[in-house]
């Protein structure tokens, strides 16, 4: 397994899309969650009234260092799930594109080896990933706060390690779907298709018309839903100020982790069978 | 151990639904040291049997034994070197870095991938992209690939495909290098020279199921005699009486006799002692290709 480890990692450590989909992430990052409320907020329009009585200098402190934690959060869902299942079909579909499915199949370690490996080496991506969108979202913080000469204080650094967490969870469990989608298809443009159709139709519009009709049912199909458990873990950080109007959470926060893990472990079992059994074309 | 078996395939067998059988109960014996020519017609199910004896797909029925291992045992995999159909690597990695990764999956040293790039003569474009690579050099890179392993075999499918008069010949020489010694390489081919050319044994199989078996010269097999005679008829009833009428065919207004060479002095003096001219008398040998088209009945 560590050789399959090492092979993955020489190859994803240098492909250029990996790079670009992190780019990408911390741009989007910086850009909507920094850049453009600052901007809003420091140069308000005269039709621009903050809702909730709240004051343009409250709304700053979401963008200043004791808020970066739950600032950034509000980032990892629709475009952390998003480029996150690219990134896992992708790592897959490739293979299958290129033909090296073949090529690594006939090298010495068994398939399900070479899955482990990718696995392993995605987990370790998805955790870059996490780490960075945090570190940006740090600087990018303090940036806002230097800027403003606002008081400069950091969040306890238990709740950035249970951030961490929670982020890398989520984003292991997106690229896992992506890649069992792409294992499933033999590609990557049918998973992506699909898995954005999933994440934006189904995760997105559909439950949010849903919702509007208040009914119970609803709620109880939610709790199994991907998208749904991680949008519960990221709202159990809670928001930079208080917001009336928000959608209680679903599960708590304990649940929403048990049952991403288990997505984890269903995706992964999924995969190996696919691996292990199908015949190479 | 000359004739111990490096590949075993019993009844081997590959069916997609109830419809298509691409492999028919394949009994097939590599052995080893050899140069194995494995040759069929497009859709014969070459591919689909080099597949299997690498565990890429399972056989609907039957068994085989590679390099001492089941087909896809990693043990068995870590002594094959194999090129399938097209050669496949990662576009955006050097060669180098291709053949990196390959000896990462492995497990074997670095050393070995300088030595396998100087083999296959691309040492001085491994920093280059493989996605800027021509045929040529993907084919050779794959043959890299294959021999980073040192394998005790290898499988190359189609190893000539795409490449240009040039690339064949070199490919062909470094396939004869790789033959030598105690390795045995498996090659499936179109090109009925360049296998006639290199491999010790050859098999070729139509539809699935296999039709000859054997070395390159039990199955060029019978020689013949071709005669250019006056007049035909008289010698045609000459060497009937004397051969016997099925051994006698007509071409192109010569006779093909189906005997052993060695009796063309005995044939001459009796067709001379006849009073026929013979204006012409030479042995021929059937090429590979012959016998392919006759086996497979690809024959105009």
């Amino acid at each position: 397994m560590i050789n399959s480890f090492k092979a993955e990692w020489r190859k994803l450590r240098q492909r250029p899309a990996v790079w670009v989909l992190g780019g990408i992430m911390l741009a989007a990052l910086i850009l909507f969650g920094y850049a453009f409320q600052w901007i809003q907020l420091s140069f308000p329009g005269k039709n621009f009234h903050p809702e909730g009585g709240l004051t343009i200098a409250q709304l700053k402190t979401a963008l200043y260092p004791i808020n970066f934690v739950k600032n950034s959060l509000e980032g990892v869902g629709i475009v952390g799930s998003i480029l996150t299942l690219i990134l896992g079909a992708l790592v897959v579909g490739s293979e299958f594109g290129w033909g090296t499915v073949k090529t690594v199949y006939t090298q010495r370690p068994g398939r399900l080896q070479t899955l482990a490996g990718q696995l392993g080496v995605v987990s370790v991506i998805a955790a870059i990933f996490t780490v960075a969108f945090y570190a940006v979202a740090a600087v990018a913080s303090l940036g806002v706060a230097l800027g403003d000469g606002a008081t400069i204080t950091w969040p306890a650094a238990i709740d950035i390690l249970k951030a961490l967490g929670a982020t890398w969870l989520i984003f292991e469990s997106w690229s896992l779907f992506g890649m069992t989608l792409a294992f499933l298809f033999r590609q990557s443009a049918m998973a992506i298709g699909i898995g954005l159709a999933y994440v934006l139709a189904i995760e997105g519009i559909l439950f949010r018309l849903l919702g509007g009709f208040d009914a119970g049912w609803v709620t109880a199909i939610e709790k199994f839903f991907l998208g749904q458990n991680a949008g519960a873990l990221i709202s159990s950080f809670g928001r930079p100020f208080p917001n009336p109007g928000a959608a209680p959470a679903i599960v708590t926060a304990g649940v929403a982790v048990l049952v991403l893990v288990v997505y984890s472990l269903v995706f992964t079992g999924v995969t190996s069978l696919v691996v292990r059994t199908r015949d190479v074309n | 151990m000359a004739s111990e078996n490096v590949i075993t395939t019993h009844k081997l067998t590959k069916r997609y639904g109830p419809a298509i059988t691409a492999v028919d109960a394949l009994d097939l014996e590599v052995r080893r040291g050899e140069v194995f020519g494995f040759l069929g017609p497009n859709g014969a199910g070459k591919t689909t049997t080099l597949r299997m004896l690498l565990g890429l797909i399972r056989p609907t029925s039957g068994s085989a034994t590679v390099a001492q291992h089941r087909p896809g045992d990693p043990e068995g995999l870590r002594q094959i070197g194999s090129l399938v159909e097209s050669p496949a690597f990662y576009p955006y990695l050097s060669g180098r870095e291709n053949l990196k990764v390959m000896a990462d999956y492995a497990g074997l040293p670095y050393k070995r991938v300088d030595a396998a790039l100087e083999e296959v003569d691309l040492a001085d474009r491994a920093r280059d992209r493989f996605g800027t690579y021509s045929m040529g050099m993907k084919q050779r890179l794959a043959v890299a690939a294959a021999l980073i392993k040192e394998p005790e075999l290898m499988i190359l499918d189609e190893p000539t495909n795409g490449l240009d008069p040039q690339g064949v010949v070199e490919m062909r020489l470094l396939i004869r290098r790789l033959g030598t010694g105690n390795r045995t390489v498996m090659l499936s081919s179109h090109l009925l020279n360049e296998v006639q050319q290199i491999s010790d044994r050859v098999a070729i199989i139509r539809k699935g199921k296999l039709v000859a078996q054997g070395t390159v010269h039990e199955l060029r097999g019978e020689s013949a005699i071709v005669v250019r005679v006056t007049p035909v008829d008289a010698a045609r009833r000459q060497l009937d009486r004397m051969l016997g009428a099925a051994a006698v065919t007509s071409v192109d207004g010569t006779l093909r006799l189906a005997v052993d060479p060695v009796r063309a002095a005995d044939i001459n003096e009796a067709l001379v002692g006849a009073g026929i001219k013979v204006s012409e008398l030479h042995a021929v040998e059937r090429t590979l290709e012959e016998v392919f088209l006759t086996l497979t009945g690809e024959a105009a």
